[in-house]
């Protein structure tokens, strides 16, 4: 039974010397997980794990477990599972050996091996990995992370997700990274060392807080439409921005099983838009608390990431507020949101001395 | 019982188990090991054996084929492709025996059947022809008293009903017989049946194990056709450099944090506090 291409590290045949290494960065997140190897693979998922309801499911789907956009497409043959909420494993923060913690446990497990089968490792490598977490990740989230990656890996270590970015784009002093994820926004200042609690943020306020709010507005405005969440990401993922010039937002939903056109600009506007104030005053605390001698550097050397930076506006919107608040300003997106993390991830896996891999293994 | 089964199978598998020390496995050149812990195997065994159940259950199946199911789901859910493709070799001899004694015993009932409803038609025509010998006299003597008692108009209409009415009761007689001849010979039919029904289950596994061992072997390809990585050996930051030795701090620093995580999280005191 093989329910994605990576067999655990207990399973690959293993020769006395080992005949490679591959090192994989991994930003497993709450909306999507990417990954980056040092055989030049890089892959993202949907982070959804799905599993056949019944025998006929199974029988029909031809697999006993679907992961990604294959997941969601089959949804309603699939027991479906988001492993991941707020960046860390669902219920791991609780009960860790109650039925439903476990459930969500092994399908994080799941995926994350899909993950690791996606970089299409050779069966004899040994495989090191860096996976980012979100800045403020509990010591149980850690824990779960850990016990999700382990199996599937020969060693593995867990570093915050802005710190990955950072270290990615070798941007390591005076600066501050933004990461907008699905679960949380996660802001962290580097200071040429490794970050502390102080030096970190974490707001709920990112991707799945605005599909909620969407939601909300779209049943709002388009009387009778069907409309799932499922559908709704789809169109921030298409449309979001921020600003208040745009052009106009048209979407086809169904009315009583017949696509109807609506207009939805200032849902879409107002719904990205409430992601901003408790960004912009994290950013803020983390400025006003940094030596004053260097906050000006930190000003005007903020990176914004992740899948959320995509927002059409963000960038200027975030260097409007900051003006207005610290008096100056500057904002730059990172070239690739989706495997900023990833990529960062990769770097600090292959900097790693070998033998501090070793002794974690 | 189940659970019970399951308490006992860890010193099952303990008495199973071959031991050897660390160092001996040192000396054969073994340097890293897999360990797989008796809770975990008891689960899968509890995870195949419910899977099997409720799967052999559902499809009224015996506990011969429950317990097949079973080791086809706990060869599956250890990952033994090999042992998997063994499993699949046996149903299909399990099933090509089966198909085999199906046949023969089809012939067999054919030959049966045959040979009874020959037999039958025999002993009902000899009991038509002992209810026809009996019946004549039986309606001579009736029809005579009848005929002593009744007005002398109604005689002649009374004689002309007599064949009518024996042809009658000789049908009815007739029928009585078939319907009396059609009960038997379910067991044969029922054993018939309880055997397609296992070979339709049989094919039912074999068409799962075959799906397993061909995703197991397109896995296996995948796996081979890999893409190798650009490193031989383990890299590391170099030079010594003031950015490179800022690094190597910055990494270290990192190593530090990991290893202090599991230190934390290996002690039990610790991790089962509750969560923050």
């Amino acid at each position: 039974m093989s329910k994605n291409p990576t067999p655990p590290p207990s399973a690959r045949v293993r020769p006395e010397k080992p005949s490679g290494v591959l090192y994989v960065g991994m930003d497993l997140g709450t909306s999507r997980t990417s990954v980056a190897a040092s055989n030049g693979v890089r892959e993202t998922v949907a982070s959804y794990v799905g599993y056949p309801k019944d025998v006929v499911a199974r029988k029909a789907l031809k697999k006993e477990v679907l992961f990604g956009a294959e997941a969601l497409h089959h949804r309603l043959a699939l027991d479906l599972y988001r492993p991941l909420e707020g960046g860390v494993i669902r219920h791991s923060g609780g009960d860790a050996k109650s039925a439903e913690a476990q459930a969500y446990l092994k399908a994080a497990q799941e995926l994350v091996r899909h993950a690791i089968g996606l970089a299409r490792p050779k069966a004899d490598e040994l495989i090191y990995a860096v996976v980012g977490c979100p800045a403020q990740c509990s010591l149980q989230n850690k824990s779960a992370i850990i016990d999700a990656v382990r199996p599937v890996v020969d060693s593995v270590m867990i570093v915050s997700e802005p710190f990955t970015v950072a270290y990615g784009l070798d941007i390591l002093t005076d600066c501050l990274v933004i990461d907008i994820g699905a679960g949380t926004t996660d802001l962290c200042r580097m200071r040429g060392s490794m970050p502390t609690a102080d030096d970190q943020l974490t707001t709920p306020f990112a991707g799945d807080h605005v599909d909620q709010k969407l939601l909300e507005l779209l049943k709002q405005k388009c009387a009778g439409a069907a409309i799932t969440i499922h559908a709704v990401k789809e169109l921030k993922e298409r449309w979001s921005f921020v600003g208040e010039k745009h052009e106009p937002v048209e979407v086809e939903l169904p009315v009583n099983g017949k696509p109807t056109r609506f207009e939805v600009s200032a849902e879409m506007r107002e719904a990205c838009r409430t992601i901003v104030p408790s960004m912009v005053d994290a950013i803020h605390r983390l400025i006003a608390s940094y030596d004053p001698d260097f906050q000006s550097r930190l000003k005007n050397h903020v990176l914004l990431g992740g899948g959320g930076s995509q927002m059409g506006g963000l960038r200027e919107m975030l260097e409007t507020e900051m003006r207005e608040r610290l008096g100056e300003g500057r904002v730059v997106r990172v070239d690739e949101p989706t495997y900023g993390g990833a990529n960062g991830a990769l770097k600090i896996a292959h900097d790693m001395p070998a033998e501090l891999w070793e002794r974690l293994s | 019982m189940v659970t019970q089964l399951l308490h006992r199978l860890s010193g099952l598998f303990r008495s199973k188990a071959d031991r050897t020390s660390l160092k001996q496995l040192e000396r054969s050149g073994v340097r890293n090991v897999h360990v797989l812990d008796f809770a975990r195997l008891e689960e899968i065994v509890g995870e195949a054996m419910e899977a099997a159940l409720r799967e052999t259950l559902a499809a009224g199946g015996s506990a011969e084929l429950a317990a097949g199911g079973a080791q086809v789901e706990f060869l599956r859910r250890m990952g033994l492709s090999e042992r998997l493709a063994a499993r699949g070799g046996e149903l299909v001899r399990q099933q090509e025996a089966l198909e085999g004694q199906l046949d023969s015993l089809r012939g067999t009932l054919a030959q049966n059947k045959d040979e009874l409803a020959a037999r039958r038609k025999q002993e009902r025509d000899a009991a038509a022809a002992a209810l026809r010998a009996r019946l004549d006299p039986l309606l001579e003597t009736s029809f005579g008293r009848i005929e002593r008692a009744a007005p002398p108009v109604v005689l002649g209409q009374l004689r002309a009903v007599l064949p009518t009415l024996r042809a009658a009761l000789l049908e009815l007689l007739g029928e009585a017989l078939r319907a009396g001849a059609a009960g038997g010979g379910d067991g044969e039919g029922g054993e018939v049946e309880l055997l397609e029904r296992r070979v339709r289950k049989l094919n039912a596994q074999l068409l799962e194990t075959q799906e397993l061992l061909e995703r197991t072997r397109a896995t296996r390809a995948q796996e081979e056709s890999g893409i190798a990585s650009i490193h031989r050996t383990p890299q590391g930051v170099k030079g010594d450099g003031a950015d490179a030795q800022a690094k190597k701090a910055l990494l270290r620093e990192i190593f530090q944090h990991n290893l202090e995580l599991r230190r934390t999280l290996a002690d039990p005191a610790i991790t089962e506090l509750p969560p923050r």
